[in-house]
């Protein structure tokens, strides 16, 4: 069956798209480029007749400097996906289950934060939690951004696949509560608990609105290490900062795209 | 998949421990992180020097030209930034619903990589492509020995474009799921009683896709008025956005933490207005679900 | 095994409507009863009350003498299989039938061998190792049946199990159904909507309509002698002719006069036809005479829609017959109408 466009000008849209997945993609591929070029460098030097002498230097100053906060970020987000499983699996098993009176509010609610400034809710969390700035209030900031993600794709999976049914039939058979959760709602959540722990690490990995002010001395989240150096080092240290980043991210990115669904044409 | 005409699993009473339970967890990091916070920012913010209440705080925020400045500013970027976005990404979006094609994963995955990108970074990419020695003046000097758009990082359109650039993942994937919605086979119909491709697509489609539009436009623009990490960045003398003073007023010394709160509360107000008085304007969309970038 | 089951005064609610109301009735133990009748009649409601899946607004179950309302669907031990079959995906054939025995765990030699004295009953041993989503809907339905029966249960439920397969599956299927379920000698709840299953195979229908049981029975009684005009027109083709009866033997109809062979209460009455009682001779031959209005081949027979003054029905003919519509037919009642008490 030819696939119509309904598009008004199919040049239009794909010139567009391209356009925008360029405009997306070049300044990271420089930024990767950058990590290894000398600074002076940046632009088209070859015609100079300079080697370019990639080097690693920016790489090693970082993990020297930064490396502690690496690894920070790394178990902000760990916590925080630990956290967002066991909180959000359970609710949204009994949202999508068992709603009841308040549910609907629970799920707008848990929504919320994603329409608020990210700044706003480091105010109000240290107006509420002064002596808490650390740790905790950076995996609290952190938990209320991922929280509606993880959420949300517990409860799009349970809705989709019926797990309602499947459980109707289970109990028929004389399973219990515990071993119908073990053994027939949990493997059908397998893939969306993937991808949602991807999702959180993702947005915890990048998160800086929230984070830096919640934080108290060092070592900050990674991103904060990214405002430093771009603020005062140099330019290769920049990029190379930028694409150690990109080094943790790209992948999980990668990542969730594999695990969804195929292709989604609508014909 | 065919359900079955048996009614969803509801059974009431001592046949299952109650488990509602299960979503106390939530709960309480809900109450304890968003409406006790929520409560403590609106008593601070309205604090004065004696411990009484005062609205000077918010006062301040049009007396002062430089915040009255910021706030405007940041009200006009992000409408910019949402029609924009919304418009532009309404192209890919449609690309990736209606064709298949091989590298399309690839394709995908590309319009996804700036989703997690914080502000900060975004800043330095557009000063490193629009910077006085930016990529793109060297570049075009090296052509034609003019430097174009030197410095452009550092006015408003490299602010723009910053901003474009961190929402086009967002605007993306939620007008891809809103378009997955849509029942294109109405458009098919209005062709096969002689519509032109231009008129199904306004006539048919667009309508439909109105709500989702919107509701995009209202989710780019919430999160363009929170992000502060690329003016913080590009260091633009002449121009600020309110979060840009939030943080500065907090990180002052002495920290302003009324004056902070006040501005966070103006900037949740705004956010929520917008959010949920599109939500009431197209009451029944459906599309809370596609406004949520859940899928990334 | 013949366990009993009895529904008493069940009323469900659902969402402003009520689904069930007040329904009672004595399920014959051992037997296959079919409860039949047209969607939104409250059969699925039924099974789902009955299963333990729903709570009732009121009323009560009971099987083997023992209130089991408030018993939770583990513990009724009822095998039900579902319209949609519900089959976990993420589990291979043998381990979908063996689930109801791993959750009773039995031992592992046990399991398997009851497992495969049931695969072997339903004749799917060869898909055993088999994943769910590569099955045809035939072969999903024969795993959902073996699965509802591995572990031995009181009682039987089907939920439309035929509905979504497309005619020649379905006929296949019925007749596998119809020669395995009484061997089970499982009391069994056949739920449908298509009344030729129903009738053929259970032992008792249940007619059920907007939520209340409208009539119980031996389908050949309920067939012959309908409860109302509502059961009477969904078992079967009916023709419901209003009439009125004087003199207690004479039937008057707007198209004729008939001579009943039995005393009739002096009432307005609905005068029940069958198509297959209604035969069609020469013009002037008959009680009455008729215009053929419409003509319908089905394959094993001919029907006729018929027109006379007042009423019009439908009769049967036998397959040869070719009828021109528009011509003149004379119509013979075989037998002696059945009255329905008409209130209006």
């Amino acid at each position: 069956m030819q696939q119509s466009w309904h598009a008004p000008d199919r040049l239009l849209v794909g010139s567009v798209s391209i356009g925008l997945a360029g405009l997306v993609l070049l300044p990271i591929v420089l930024v990767v480029l950058g990590a290894f070029v000398p600074t002076d460098r940046l632009g088209l030097g070859l015609e100079a007749g300079e080697p370019l002498v990639a080097n690693a230097e920016a790489l090693r100053y970082l993990w020297r400097n930064y490396g502690e906060w690496l690894l920070f970020s790394g178990r902000v987000a760990l916590i925080t996906i630990g956290i967002a499983l066991v909180t959000a699996v359970p609710a949204g098993y009994v949202l999508v289950q068992r709603p009841f009176f308040g549910s609907r509010l629970l799920e707008e609610l848990v929504l919320l934060p994603l329409s608020l400034p990210g700044i706003a809710v480091s105010i109000a969390l240290l107006a509420a939690y002064p002596s808490e700035r650390g740790l905790t209030l950076v995996v609290a900031g952190h938990l209320l951004y991922t929280l509606p993600f993880m959420l949300r794709v517990v409860t799009a999976s349970l809705r989709t696949r019926d797990v309602a049914e499947l459980e109707a039939a289970a109990r028929t058979l004389g399973a219990s509560f515990g071993q119908r959760m073990l053994w027939i709602v949990l493997p059908q959540l397998r893939q969306a608990l993937v991808v949602g722990a991807l999702l959180v690490f993702a947005v915890s990995w990048g998160e800086f609105n929230v984070s830096y002010l919640l934080n108290s001395g060092h070592p900050q989240t990674f991103p904060a290490a990214l405002y430093n150096t771009y603020a005062n080092e140099s330019l290769q240290r920049s990029c190379a900062a930028t694409a150690l980043f990109l080094l943790g991210l790209v992948p999980a990115l990668l990542a969730i795209q594999w695990f969804e669904s195929p292709d989604r044409t609508v014909r | 998949m065919t359900s079955s005409a048996l009614p969803a699993v509801r059974v009431r009473g001592a046949s299952l421990p109650s488990s509602r339970w299960l979503c106390s967890p939530l709960s309480v990091i809900l109450l304890a992180l968003l409406v006790w916070p929520g409560m403590r920012l609106i008593a601070e913010s309205m604090a004065s020097d004696d411990g009484g209440w005062t609205l000077a705080h918010y006062q301040d925020l049009w007396r002062l030209s430089r915040l009255r400045f910021a706030l405007i500013a940041s009200i006009l970027l992000s409408i910019a930034v949402a029609i924009l976005s919304t418009g532009l990404c309404l192209a890919p979006a449609w690309l990736l619903v209606r064709r298949s094609f091989r590298g399309k994963r690839v394709l995908r995955a590309i319009y996804t990589l700036p989703l997690s990108f914080a502000g900060v970074i975004v800043g330095f990419l557009v000063a490193l492509m629009l910077g006085r020695v930016g990529f793109v003046p060297i570049l075009s000097e090296r052509l034609t020995g003019i430097p174009w758009l030197s410095g452009a990082a550092y006015g408003f359109a490299g602010v723009l474009i910053g901003y474009l650039y961190f929402e086009i993942p967002r605007a993306t994937l939620t007008l891809e799921a809103a378009l997955e919605r849509v029942d294109f086979r109405l458009a098919d119909v209005a062709r096969s009683l002689g519509a032109s491709r231009l008129q199904a697509f306004f006539w048919v489609v667009l309508p439909s896709l109105a709500p989702a539009l919107l509701s995009t436009a209202a989710v780019t623009f919430s999160v363009s008025l929170g992000s502060f990490g690329v003016v913080l960045i590009l260091d633009a003398r002449s121009f600020s956005v309110l979060p840009l003073e939030i943080f500065m007023a907090y990180l002052a010394f002495p920290s302003d933490r009324p004056a902070a709160a006040a501005m966070s509360v103006t900037l949740l107000a705004i956010a929520l207005l917008i959010n949920y008085g599109c939500r009431l304007a197209f009451e029944g969309g459906g599309n809370r679900g596609a406004a949520v970038m859940a899928r990334a | 095994m013949s366990t009993s089951l009895e529904i008493r005064g069940l009323s469900k609610r659902y969402g402003g409507v009520m689904a069930l109301q007040d329904c009672s009735h004595v399920f014959t133990p051992g037997q296959i009863t079919s409860i039949v009748g047209p969607s939104g009649s409250g059969k699925s409601t039924t099974l789902a009350l009955i299963a333990g899946l729903l709570r009732p607004d009121a009323g009560t179950i009971w099987c083997e003498g023992r209130d089991i309302t408030s018993l939770s669907p583990e513990r009724r031990a009822f095998g039900v299989v579902f319209q949609s079959y519900a089959l976990f995906p993420h589990m291979s054939v043998r381990q979908n039938v063996e689930f109801g025995l791993r959750v009773r765990t039995l031992p592992r030699a046990e399991r398997e061998r009851r497992a495969a004295r049931v695969l072997e009953r339903v004749q799917i041993q060869h898909l055993q190792s088999r994943r769910v989503d590569e099955l045809s809907g035939g072969e999903q339905q024969r795993v959902a049946l073996a699965r509802a029966l591995a572990f031995d249960p009181r009682v039987l439920m089907l939920d439309e199990p035929l509905s979504a397969l497309d005619a020649r599956l379905r006929d296949t299927l019925r007749n596998e159904l119809f020669r395995l379920l009484p061997e089970l000698g499982i009391t069994t709840l056949y739920i449908t909507h298509d009344q030729v299953e129903a009738m053929s195979l259970a032992r008792e229908i249940v007619v059920m309509n907007g939520g209340r049981i409208e009539q119980t029975g031996r389908p050949r009684d309920v067939y012959a002698r309908p409860a109302n005009e509502f059961v009477a027109s969904f078992l079967g083709a009916a023709n419901l002719i209003e009439g009125r009866v004087s003199d207690r033997r004479k039937l008057e109809l707007p198209c004729c006069s008939v001579e009943l062979t039995y005393d009739a209460p002096n009432e307005p009455c609905w005068a029940v036809l069958r198509p297959e009682d209604v035969t069609v001779v020469p013009a002037g031959r008959g009680l009455f005479d008729a215009t053929v209005t419409s003509f319908a081949f089905l394959g094993d027979r001919v029907r006729l829609g018929l027109a006379a003054t007042g009423c019009s029905l439908v009769a049967d003919a036998s397959k040869d017959r070719t009828v021109a519509v528009g011509s003149a037919l004379g119509v013979k009642l075989q037998s002696d109408p059945y009255l329905l008490p008409r209130s209006r």
